[in-house]
């Protein structure tokens, strides 16, 4: 969400804190996705004034037969960047995604979108991966 | 490709869960059986999910920073503590509720007393006690006669049946009797006594008695109080037999234990 391990662990221990600080008032929400509601809010906050997305003008390609091995090739960072360079919310869409903790409809409350929003801000992420994947790989 | 799916299916489809575990979700369910069923849709499924788990595995190999693993390492000893039932008690929704429920089980206490005391008759008997303690001599027909002959007295000259007096009191003077109306119409037979502050009322029951509530050969009282007069009630026949006392219902009710010998 972020790209910079730094930031993230800032967001992380801001989380933490506002947890702790509604845990003493008795105000904590029992709802398991407000972690992630108010991690995902401090990374925004963090990254609201970083360099445009460079993923905005991405080509898109099919998937191809072989994507699943060219992605066994690359390294976590490299697609940690890649999806941190993400426009919101598209970013936030492929990060709780390929998180893979969440139900689909639980992705739509977390990112308030409707469904056919949450579908395209994901296959559309694919597309533009396997874009980048390609010309990655490739010049390998 | 998936143009073979509705529009919906097709956004479910591209969302489908990486997890090769059954997804709870019956809509998602119903998209991917669809999309199965169809070759090129299944093909290209396939092929989404082989991107997706690889993805995902690239996902859980990013590394967390270790002051953050620290914290997980530690999440057992700041698990929160379960709500005591004391902290519980005192939260202000389940003390309202609490009190509501006192009230309404106090206000329902309330009224089971107050229907333990309350029998057929009863609203009049309460109302006797007030005519006795303002009754004078001289709004009575004089008599001079045994208490056990008033039965026939009410009956020859006012045509009220089983107006008797219980044997138990067969023995008293009577020294006046009268009848009259209450405020319902309703008929009610008054004696006054050669002993002094005491006397009887005789009058229709509300409701008779159930058979079963009244023992044989033995007089069930039902004691009230009121006006500096205690009154006791019984009824045999559909008719209610009232004796009114001036004093308390304990004294009433050791005369009444002193006239069942």
């Amino acid at each position: 969400m972020t790209g910079e391990e730094a930031k993230a662990l800032e967001a992380f221990q801001k989380t933490l804190r506002e947890a702790a600080l509604l845990a003493s008032r008795d105000q904590l929400p029992s709802d398991r996705l407000w972690s992630f509601h108010e991690a995902r809010h401090q990374c925004l906050t963090l990254t609201r004034n970083d360099r445009k997305s460079e993923n905005s003008h991405l080509s898109e390609e099919a998937i191809g037969p072989d994507a699943a091995m060219r992605v066994a090739q690359l390294e976590p960072a490299q697609l940690a960047t890649w999806i941190a360079a993400a426009p919101e919310p598209q970013r936030s869409a492929l990060a709780f995604f390929y998180l893979n903790e969440f139900t689909h409809r639980e992705m739509q409350n977390l990112l308030d979108l409707k469904m056919t929003e949450l579908a395209n801000l994901i296959s559309h992420g694919r597309s533009q991966f396997q874009a980048w994947l390609n010309q990655v790989t490739e010049a390998r | 490709m998936r143009r073979w799916l509705s529009r919906r299916k097709r956004a479910l489809i591209e969302v489908a869960p990486i997890s090769d575990a059954p997804p709870s979700d019956r809509a998602m369910r119903s998209a991917l059986e669809t999309a199965r069923t169809i070759p090129a849709a299944a093909a290209a499924l396939t092929a989404q999910h082989q991107f997706d788990v690889a993805l995902a595995d690239l996902v859980a190999r990013v590394p967390i920073p270790k002051e953050a693993k620290e914290y997980f390492l530690n999440a057992a000893l700041i698990k929160g503590v379960p709500r005591s039932w004391k902290k519980t008690a005192r939260h202000p929704a389940i003390l309202a509720s609490a009190l509501a429920m006192l009230v309404l089980a106090g206000t329902g206490v309330f009224f089971f007393l107050e229907r333990l005391h309350e029998f057929p008759g009863s609203e009049t008997a309460t109302k006797m006690l007030s005519v006795a303690s303002a009754s004078k001599l001289s709004q009575f027909d004089r008599l001079n006669t045994d208490a056990i002959n008033l039965g026939d007295y009410f009956f020859m000259k006012f045509q009220l049946e089983h107006f008797d007096v219980p044997m138990q009191f067969a023995d008293l003077r009577a020294r006046g009797a009268r009848v009259f109306e209450d405020e319902d119409g309703k008929r009610i037979a008054q004696v006054l006594l050669a002993e002094r502050g005491v006397q009887f009322f005789i009058y229709a029951a509300e409701k008779p008695a159930r058979p079963a509530t009244q023992p044989s050969g033995r007089s069930r009282w039902r004691y009230l109080a009121g006006e500096g007069w205690a009154g006791a009630v019984t009824e045999r026949d559909g008719v209610c037999f009232m004796i009114a006392m001036r004093g308390t219902e304990e004294e009433l009710r050791g005369y009444l234990a002193d006239r069942g010998r």
